[in-house]
């Protein structure tokens, strides 16, 4: 394989990528990564699978399915429009090393997520009886400022609500595979090989994709990535690790008796009607806690957003020949890049002799970065990322679509910072899903960074010219 | 006779402590918290409502009765983690002495801060202040590593949850810590709250140090009450063989104390911590940028931290060197071993003295700080200016230890040209002609002394300073209407109508407005027994202005590349916004005669005393106000970022926010 044909889909923020490599006599080979978007509604979808079913032709085949992580804007498309897929033959699929059955720590991850997942989902229901609570906000409306604290707390659950939302449906407490996720929308049938990469892989012959050669750089083994999100100045940001103290929260709030952990033993509680309670229940009621303790959630529903990132299954395809890379990393966040550095070199065998590669050879020679995590300021990390994406051939691709995407994350994307370094290292050519090209440009325009007006004109009139188009497409000589 | 004291038994810092051999002789300790006669099962007090409810079980705990014989007899519950009652008296114990140290050195009782409710549906007033007798302590509000006071609820709550140690020596993993038994989370949430009470407008930052001082204060307070315990530091003493700087405990314990609940570590992160090779602590030696390049409220605090914690290393060197040199036989090199009990005995002594003074000094700085946009270097000319105003001499260049420590740290205050302690100290020469002005205002100051200064209960003083702020407010307003420039150059506050309307403050009965902010009684005695009374009025404006940037994309800026404008108070324009001017105007009830006019200057005073008769608002406050509030929402953490829809929200619960992670 000596080139590839890049085709990003536009339905919205989240990821929808075509990969078809050519070789010279013309032989291709089919790579599909991801399909969901933000919001997506079974329509929308189904405008975009159908322009790419017609683009496979007759008896349309996808030699390999990657789907990146679970949430929803890598894979809803697949269930929005099953009756679709399922006229597609799936030859392979590619998953990260976290959805195997096989594998306890995987296993065990996945648990624990579906745990929190159902805390969130407790805490914000809890959270929005409280502001349709006739007393509570009346009482809220009488103080200064308590329009404030209303408004806040609907918002607060709001945005607890759409950390929930874009994960996977949890049906009775049951834990579902992205395997057993697709295999129930028709995506894998009985046909179709599935097989779950470990880090560190290195895979080559792929049957029908000669000349290409595969690096695994994540989900990373150890815990200790999974749940880092991002780093301030030269210090990383680590939060907790998913610990017992969420447990002790998210127990009661999954009202889950038997596991819940009482501070003291019940002969310290006091009968009902007691002094202090009629105090608490009567005097001064604005000062009442009932549903502060819920405000914790957040920080468990960004923790939880991050760890399934983190489980993105990254990967960097490398013509052999050239040595050019495409680079993509699903929406990896700071801790997996870091194992990277920390933890990962592949071993490859060149012109008969062993050699090792390093992720910074990685980035070196990658001409092509689907950009991790929508732009976001946890996405692409400065030094270990960014600054050293140093190839003067760098295209990026940016699944972000500002009209269509979480209303609490507009805060963090598109982050300046990388946008603009990234326009900078590109030379204009990154490319966006959001038709709205001026609208994400002016807001990496901000006051703390520099873009050049070329660099500017130039990725506008790059994206331009799909204006009316379904996709972006984009040609890469390996 | 009633009791002057209460003991109360309690840790010196936090359960953990009492499980290592080295430490337990000094964690458990009594505390003695002034006598309260009126004291219901919570415990209830004057100050303080202990309600021990647990919302995530819906259950009440059984409060204490510390008023029970037996528990009179054996200084309260004994120390214990699965005993609620132990929890509600050690709050209650610790929040007292915090509340004790404040009322010593500010020579006044403590009041919290106003609850304020919509006015009467009838819209007979905007709003309604109430005196709120007590802090509520909730001391298991929640499962999280956390502990926060809510200006809200004017309320502190404590979380609790399952530990997942740094170190597993220290906690037993999958045990329950509870933030409500460490002296110093519950030291600092009081100084939260009582710091609210003085300045409410502290919680409403208008640049990078006002939250980072509200955190900073709040944790200078509880290191040095540490100090305050003789057992502690006379162990410590011992241990380290009358060095405090090489090995501090008290700093180092603190800060392992905070990485396992949280935020509190990131304070102290700035005073010292363990060299891996060698494996011991070491205070971090400051590089004289931090200031200038550290933002973020934790680290930025801490800053402030330090500086203060190295003006107490050097004011106790420079007082036990004398002592050392005696026990040395002038070497000033103590010989191997333990060193003489009685050494040991007036090195503490030494060092509680130093500590009482710092923490005093600090917090007595309080009152010379300005109402609003507080800065470190503020506070930092507040120090010098208070101790001066108590100690007019300062034999033991206590105040050069604290500019050192300033200075090495790169806090200097703006627009000074030179860190002299001249310079630093307010000025006190106001004119005769100002001092004249004044004179319509000594009737009332004199009449508000009276009424206030033998007033016992803290309801009556609340309710005649909301009465003495209308009067003053009133006086102020007719007196002063057509007042002199001298006096708004002064304050750099709008007292004339004319001119106002373009400054955009809000006209009212074709008058500006401006709001007294406090009005406070100050009776002090000095370390030389000079006894000070003085009254403290603060007095804030407002004004809405819109800023412009002329070349956006310019990352250095000054003063030339904003343009500024004044815009009608009642204006909508989303791009305007508020800001605020205010100033501290103090004087010395025996002579009646201003002392001192602290002022962050609404108008720009340059042109009002270059004798300019169109004034026009303070550029450089608009825009570090305007450079605050835009940056801000992005370049918080994901916290606020994803799940607060503005600051003004965020900043219903500050330090809820600020304490996450």
């Amino acid at each position: 394989m000596n080139r590839v044909n890049i085709r990003m889909y536009r339905m919205g923020t989240g990821d929808f990528f075509l990969l078809t490599f050519k070789n010279p006599d013309e032989e291709i080979f089919r790579l599909m990564i991801d399909c969901g978007c933000i919001n997506a509604s079974e329509e929308l979808v189904r405008v975009h699978v159908t322009d790419l079913i017609d683009h496979l032709g007759e008896d349309p085949t996808i030699d390999l399915l990657v789907v990146t992580h679970e949430h929803a804007d890598h894979m809803n498309g697949f269930k929005l429009v099953d009756d679709l897929f399922k006229t597609i033959k799936f030859k392979k699929v590619w998953l990260a090393w976290t959805e195997s059955k096989e594998n306890t720590i995987a296993n065990e991850y996945r648990g624990l997520n579906i745990r929190a997942g159902m805390a969130l989902k407790a805490a914000s229901e809890k959270l929005k009886s409280s502001v349709n609570n006739p007393a509570f906000v009346q009482e809220m409306k009488r103080q200064y400022k308590g329009n404030l604290m209303l408004d806040g707390i609907d918002f607060y659950a709001k945005a607890v609500d759409e950390f929930v939302d874009i994960n996977l449906p949890v049906d009775g407490g049951v834990i579902p595979t992205i395997e057993d996720k697709l295999r129930e929308y028709g995506v894998i049938s009985e046909d179709t090989e599935v097989e779950c990469l470990d880090v560190k892989e290195v895979i080559e012959n792929i049957a029908g994709l000669s000349g290409i050669r595969v690096f695994v750089l994540g989900p990373p083994e150890e815990k200790k990535y999974l749940n880092v999100g991002e780093k301030h100045g030269e210090m990383y940001k680590q939060r907790e690790h998913a610990s017992a103290f969420d447990f002790s929260f998210i127990d009661v709030l999954c009202d889950d008796r038997s596991n819940l952990i009482k501070p003291f033993k019940d002969k310290h509680v006091a009968k009902t009607g007691n002094e202090v309670s009629k105090i608490y229940k009567q005097r001064d009621t604005y000062r009442k806690i009932d549903f502060d303790w819920l405000n914790g959630i957040s920080e468990l529903a960004l923790r939880y957003e991050r760890n399934i990132n983190n489980t993105s299954l990254a990967l960097a395809f490398e013509f052999v020949e050239s040595g050019k890379i495409l680079l993509f990393p699903g929406d990896a966040e700071f801790g997996s890049w870091l194992s990277w550095h920390e933890k990962l070199s592949w071993e490859i065998v060149k012109n008969g002799k062993k050699e090792t590669v390093s992720i910074k050879e990685i980035l070196a020679r990658t001409v092509c970065y689907k950009v991790s995590h929508h732009l976001s300021q946890n996405g692409t990390p400065k030094q270990k990322g960014l600054e050293l994406l140093s190839n003067p051939d760098l295209v990026a691709f940016v699944t972000l679509d500002l009209d269509k995407i979480q209303k609490v994350w507009r805060n963090t994307m598109p982050n300046d910072f990388i946008g603009a370094g990234l326009l900078k290292q590109t030379k204009g050519r990154v490319f966006f899903v959001g038709k709205d090209t001026q609208r994400i440009l002016d807001n990496i325009q901000t006051d703390r960074v520099t873009v050049t007006k070329s660099n500017m004109a130039k990725a506008k009139s790059l994206n331009d010219k799909f204006a009316d188009s379904l996709f972006i497409e984009y040609d890469i000589e390996g | 006779m009633k009791p002057e004291f209460r003991k109360l038994k309690g840790y010196a810092f936090d359960p953990s402590l009492s499980l290592q051999a080295a430490t337990v002789g000094i964690n458990n300790i009594t505390y003695k918290i002034p006598w309260e006669e009126k004291l219901d099962a919570g415990p209830i007090g004057e100050y303080i409502e202990v309600i021990d409810y647990d919302p995530t079980l819906k259950c009440f705990y059984i409060p204490v009765n510390l008023n029970q014989r037996d528990l009179l007899v054996n200084e309260g519950v004994e120390p214990s983690e699965s005993d609620p009652k132990f929890h509600q008296q050690m709050v209650y114990a610790v929040a007292m002495t915090t509340i004790d140290n404040f009322e010593k050195s500010l020579g006044r009782k403590v009041l919290w801060a106003t609850h304020v409710t919509l006015g009467d549906e009838e819209g007979n007033s905007r709003f309604q202040y109430t005196f709120v007798p007590r802090l509520r302590i909730y001391p298991h509000a929640f499962r999280r590593p956390n502990a926060y006071y809510s200006p809200f609820k004017k309320a502190l709550l404590f979380g609790y949850f399952e530990a997942k140690p740094a170190d597993v020596k220290l906690q037993m993993p999958g045990s329950v810590v509870f933030t409500c038994l460490s002296h110093d989370v519950i030291t600092h949430e009081t100084a939260h709250a009582i710091l609210d009470g003085l300045y409410s407008k502290y919680t409403q930052p208008t640049n990078v140090d006002v939250l980072a001082f509200h955190e900073a204060f709040a944790d200078i307070i509880a290191l040095f009450q540490h100090f305050t315990f003789p057992e502690v530091l006379k162990s410590q003493i011992r241990r380290t063989r009358g060095d405090l700087a090489s090995q501090n405990l008290l700093g180092q314990l603190a800060q392992e104390f905070g990485t396992s609940i949280g935020h509190y570590g990131a304070l102290r992160d700035a005073i010292g911590r363990i060299n891996p090779e060698k494996g011991i602590w070491e205070p971090i030696k400051p590089t004289g940028n931090e200031y200038s390049t550290i933002f973020e409220p934790h680290k930025r605090g801490g800053i402030l931290v330090s500086a203060v914690f190295e003006a107490f290393l050097n004011i106790y060197k420079s007082r036990v060197a004398d002592l050392i040199r005696i026990a040395s036989g002038g070497s000033g090199i103590l010989p191997q071993g333990e060193i003489h009990p009685d050494l040991v005995n007036r090195l503490a002594s030494e060092a509680a003295k130093t500590a009482q003074h710092v923490l005093t000094m600090c917090i007595r700085a309080l009152d010379y700080c300005p109402p609003v946009d507080i800065t470190f270097g503020d506070f930092f000319r507040a120090i010098i200016t208070a101790d001066f105003d108590l100690m007019a001499d300062d034999p033991r260049d206590y105040r050069v230890c604290f500019i050192e420590a300033f200075r090495k740290r790169g806090i200097y205050p703006k627009g000074l040209t030179t860190l002299s302690l001249d310079s630093l100290r307010y000025s006190t020469n106001y004119s005769g002609a100002i001092q004249e002005k004044f004179e319509i205002l000594t009737e009332f100051l004199r009449e508000f002394r009276n009424d206030i200064m033998y007033v016992q209960t803290r309801e009556q003083i609340f309710n005649i300073t909301q009465q003495g702020s209308k009067n003053l407010h009133e006086r102020l307003q007719t007196k002063f209407l057509q007042a002199s420039s001298e006096f708004e150059a002064l304050t750099g506050l709008a007292f004339n109508v004319d001119l106002d309307r373009k400054l955009g403050v809000k006209i009212k009965n074709n008058k500006p407005t401006f709001e007294v902010h406090s009005l406070r009684l100050a009776s002090r005695v000095g370390p030389g027994g000079k006894q000070s009374n003085q009254m403290i009025i603060s007095l804030i404006q407002r004004a809405r202005v819109k800023v412009t940037k002329i070349k956006p994309n310019q990352k250095k800026t000054d003063l030339q590349d904003y343009v500024v404008n004044s815009v009608p108070y009642e204006s909508t324009d989303k791009d305007s916004f508020i800001v605020r001017g205010g100033c501290t105007l103090i004087f010395d009830l025996d002579t009646v005669q201003l002392k001192y006019a602290i002022s962050k200057p609404i108008l720009d005073v340059n042109l009002i005393k270059k004798g300019n008769t169109k004034y026009s608002v303070n550029k450089e406050l608009a825009i570090s106000t305007y450079e605050y509030l835009k940056g801000s929402l992005r370049d918080r953490d994901d916290h606020a970022a994803y799940f607060m829809p503005d600051d003004e929200h965020m900043m219903n619960e500050p330090f809820f926010f600020l304490h996450q992670d």
